[in-house]
C-alpha cells in the first residue's frame, strides 16, 4: 500500500528528528530516529520490500525488526492522520 | 617537523619595478626595492647585521623570530570529512569527465560498507570532541544512486542523534536531478557544489546531457530553486579557451541569477576526450587576468571566490584532500584520500589508498600511509622554491606533481603564481599596482617564470 501526506500537515527536517505540524489545529508530532527515516522512505514511496531492506541497513537491524517497525510507524502515522492511504484519494 | 631551515620559506617576487617579499610562515608581505631586498638577504645571512633603516630592522626582526605558522600535520588521524562515492555512474556525458564515469565499472557501493564507514567516522569525530560530523558525496553523479544516499543520510542522522553530533552533509553534483530530489537536498543537505560551466553555449558544449541534448536549462532551474533554500550553494565552473574572455560576464551573471556562497573557476584539464571534442584549456596568462577581475566582481556581490590552491590566511602542505587525512570510501570499499580511480594514481606510481572497509563491517586504516601522504609536498622538486608551496603545495598530486613529473612550471603553475601574487597585492591594499601588473605582459612573465623565488637565490636584476 502507498501513502500520501495529509495536505493539512507540513513537516520540517530538523537536526536530529522530523517535526510534523497539523496546520488545522497546530498540533506538533516529533519523529525521532529511526522512525524519521521511515517517514522519509514512505513519502518517497519506495516499494515495501525495498523499504525493509533499506531500514535494516539504516538502523542496523534484522529485516523482521525493520518490517515490524515500519508497520508500527505506519499505524501511528495513519492513526494521527499524518498519512492517508493512496486509495482514499478521491 | 619537516619544515626546517633548509626549506625555503622567505620568497621574493618581481612585480613591475618593485619586489614583493612574502614569508607565509611569518605572515609577512612587504614591497621593497632591489637594494632593500639585498640588504635583508645579507642581514639574514649574517648573525650581526649591518645598520638597517628602522623599517628594514623591524622586518628583519619578524623574519628572525620563529615562524607563527606551522603547516605540518602531526598527531593522530584527524579526517576533516568522510567522503562516499556511491558509484561512478553518471546521468550526463561531460566531455572532460575527470571522475572516470566513462571508463569505470558499474559497481555500486554495498550499503553495509557505507554504514560501517559512517560508524567508524562517527566514533573518530566523537573521540576528537568535534561538534560536526561531515559527510561528502562524490561520483560519478552521486544522486544517480538515490537509494544509497538515502541510507547514508539517514544512518548519519541516526548515529548523530544517538551520540549528539550535528550532521553536515555535502555533495558535489552535476545539478541534473529531479524535483523530488531537489526537495530532498533542500531538506537534508547543508552544502551543494554544482558543476556548471556558465552561459548555455559553453555549458552545453562541455556538459551535455547526451549527444542530442544539453543540460543547461535543467541545471539553471535547479540552481534557481536551491538559491531560495537554506543550503550553502557553490558553483564549480570549468573555463576553456573559448569561455576565458567572458569570465567577468559569467561571474556577473552568476551573481545576478543565483544566490551563491562560493564560485570556483578552474581551468579545463585536457585529456583524450577533450582533444576529440576540440575543447582546449585557456591560455594561463589570460585565465589569471580574467580570474583576478572576476573574483573582484564576486566579492563585490558578497560571493566568495573559492580556489583551494590559494590559502593566504593559513599555510598548508596540501591544497586537496590528500595529505589532510581525508577518508574517501570508493565503491569497492577501498578507502583513499583521493576520489580518482585507483588506475589513475597507479599510472603515476602513486598509492593513495589508506585502508579498506569490508562488507562484514571490518575497517582497516593504515596510519603509516596517512603520515606519508601528509608529507608529499616535501618530495616535489618543482615546488621546492615556489612561493606558492604553502598554498598550492603541488596542486593535484596525481595530475600535476606526480613522481617524475616535469620540474618546469606548467600552465597551472603560471596562472596560480600570478593570481596568488595579485591576491597578496590586493590584501596589502595595492589594487592599482595589481591592475598595472596584470596589464604588463612582461611583468607577468617575469614573475610567473622566475625559476626560484627563494630569497637566498636572489642576485638582483
Ligand atoms: S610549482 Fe606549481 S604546483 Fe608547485 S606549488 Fe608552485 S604553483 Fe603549485
Ligand atoms: S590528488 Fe588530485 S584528484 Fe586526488 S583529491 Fe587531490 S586534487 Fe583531487
Amino acid at each position: 500500500m502507498t501513502y500520501y501526506l495529509n495536505p493539512d500537515f507540513s513537516y520540517a527536517v530538523d537536526i536530529q528528528d522530523i517535526k510534523l505540524i497539523d496546520n488545522s489545529n497546530g498540533k506538533l508530532i516529533t519523529l525521532n530516529y529511526p522512525e524519521a527515516a521511515i517517514f522519509d522512505l514512505l513519502i518517497k514511496q519506495y516499494p515495501h520490500k525495498m523499504m525493509i531492506r533499506m531500514l535494516s541497513k539504516i538502523g542496523l537491524m534484522t529485516d523482521s525488526h525493520a518490517e515490524n517497525l515500519i508497520r508500527d510507524t505506519i499505524d501511528f502515522l495513519v492513526q494521527n492522520n499524518v498519512l492517508m492511504p493512496e486509495q482514499s484519494r478521491g | 617537523m619537516q619544515n626546517n631551515n633548509s626549506t625555503p620559506s622567505i620568497f621574493i617576487l618581481p612585480v613591475l619595478d618593485k619586489f614583493l617579499l612574502y614569508a607565509p610562515l611569518h605572515e609577512l608581505s612587504a614591497l621593497l626595492n632591489e637594494a632593500a631586498v639585498l640588504q635583508v638577504k645579507q642581514a639574514l645571512a649574517k648573525s650581526n647585521p649591518d645598520s638597517l633603516t628602522p623599517e628594514l630592522a623591524d622586518l628583519l626582526s619578524v623574519l628572525q623570530a620563529p615562524p607563527v605558522q606551522n603547516p605540518d600535520r602531526t598527531g593522530e588521524l584527524d579526517s576533516q570529512f568522510l567522503g562516499i562515492i556511491p558509484s561512478r555512474r553518471c546521468n550526463m556525458s561531460c566531455v572532460y569527465c575527470d571522475f572516470g564515469a566513462n571508463l569505470s565499472p558499474e559497481e555500486v557501493i554495498d550499503p553495509d560498507i557505507v554504514v560501517s564507514a559512517i560508524d567508524y567516522f562517527a566514533a573518530l569525530t566523537e573521540q576528537k570532541k568535534k561538534q560536526f560530523f561531515m559527510i561528502q558525496f562524490f561520483g560519478g553523479e552521486p544522486f544517480v544512486e538515490q537509494e544509497i544516499i538515502d541510507i547514508a543520510v539517514h544512518h548519519t542522522r541516526l548515529v548523530g542523534s544517538k551520540i549528539g553530533l550535528i550532521p553536515h552533509l555535502e555533495a558535489l553534483t552535476n545539478g541534473y536531478f529531479s524535483e523530488r530530489q531537489r526537495i530532498f537536498i533542500k531538506e537534508y543537505f547543508d552544502r551543494i557544489v554544482i558543476s556548471f560551466d556558465g552561459f548555455k553555449k559553453y555549458h552545453d558544449k562541455t556538459r551535455p546531457k547526451n549527444s542530442r541534448q544539453g543540460s543547461f536549462e535543467k541545471v539553471v532551474d535547479n540552481l534557481k530553486y536551491l538559491s531560495t533554500c537554506n543550503v550553502e550553494l557553490s558553483i564549480r565552473c570549468c573555463i576553456t579557451s573559448e569561455s576565458v574572455d567572458e569570465m567577468e560576464a559569467i561571474a556577473q551573471w552568476f551573481c545576478e541569477e543565483f544566490n551563491l556562497d562560493k564560485v570556483n573557476f578552474e581551468t579545463l584539464t585536457p585529456n583524450h576526450e577533450t582533444e576529440q571534442a576540440k575543447i582546449y584549456p585557456p591560455d594561463p596568462y589570460l585565465f589569471a587576468q580574467h580570474c583576478v577581475r572576476s573574483w573582484r566582481i564576486l566579492r563585490e556581490n558578497h560571493v566568495e571566490p573559492a580556489y583551494a590552491p590559494i590559502s593566504l590566511d593559513k599555510a598548508q602542505t596540501t591544497s586537496c584532500p590528500v595529505g589532510r587525512d581525508v577518508l574517501i570510501v570508493h565503491p569497492d570499499g577501498t578507502i583513499a584520500s583521493c576520489y580518482l580511480l585507483k588506475q589513475d594514481w597507479d599510472k603515476k606510481q602513486l598509492d593513495l589508498a589508506v585502508g579498506k572497509v569490508y562488507q562484514n563491517g571490518r575497517m582497516e586504516i593504515d596510519f603509516e600511509k596517512i603520515k606519508q601522504l601528509r608529507n608529499l609536498v616535501y618530495s616535489k622538486p618543482r615546488c621546492e622554491s615556489c612561493f606558492c608551496r604553502f598554498g598550492c603545495a603541488g596542486n593535484c598530486h596525481v595530475n600535476s606533481t606526480y613522481p617524475g613529473s616535469p620540474q618546469t612550471y606548467t600552465d597551472f603553475c603560471i596562472h596560480t603564481r600570478i593570481i596568488t601574487a595579485c591576491r597578496l597585492l590586493e590584501e596589502m591594499g595595492q589594487q592599482q599596482m595589481a591592475d598595472e601588473f596584470l596589464d604588463d605582459a612582461n611583468a607577468l612573465k617575469n614573475l610567473a617564470l622566475q625559476k626560484s623565488d627563494n630569497l637566498f637565490d636572489f642576485k638582483g636584476q
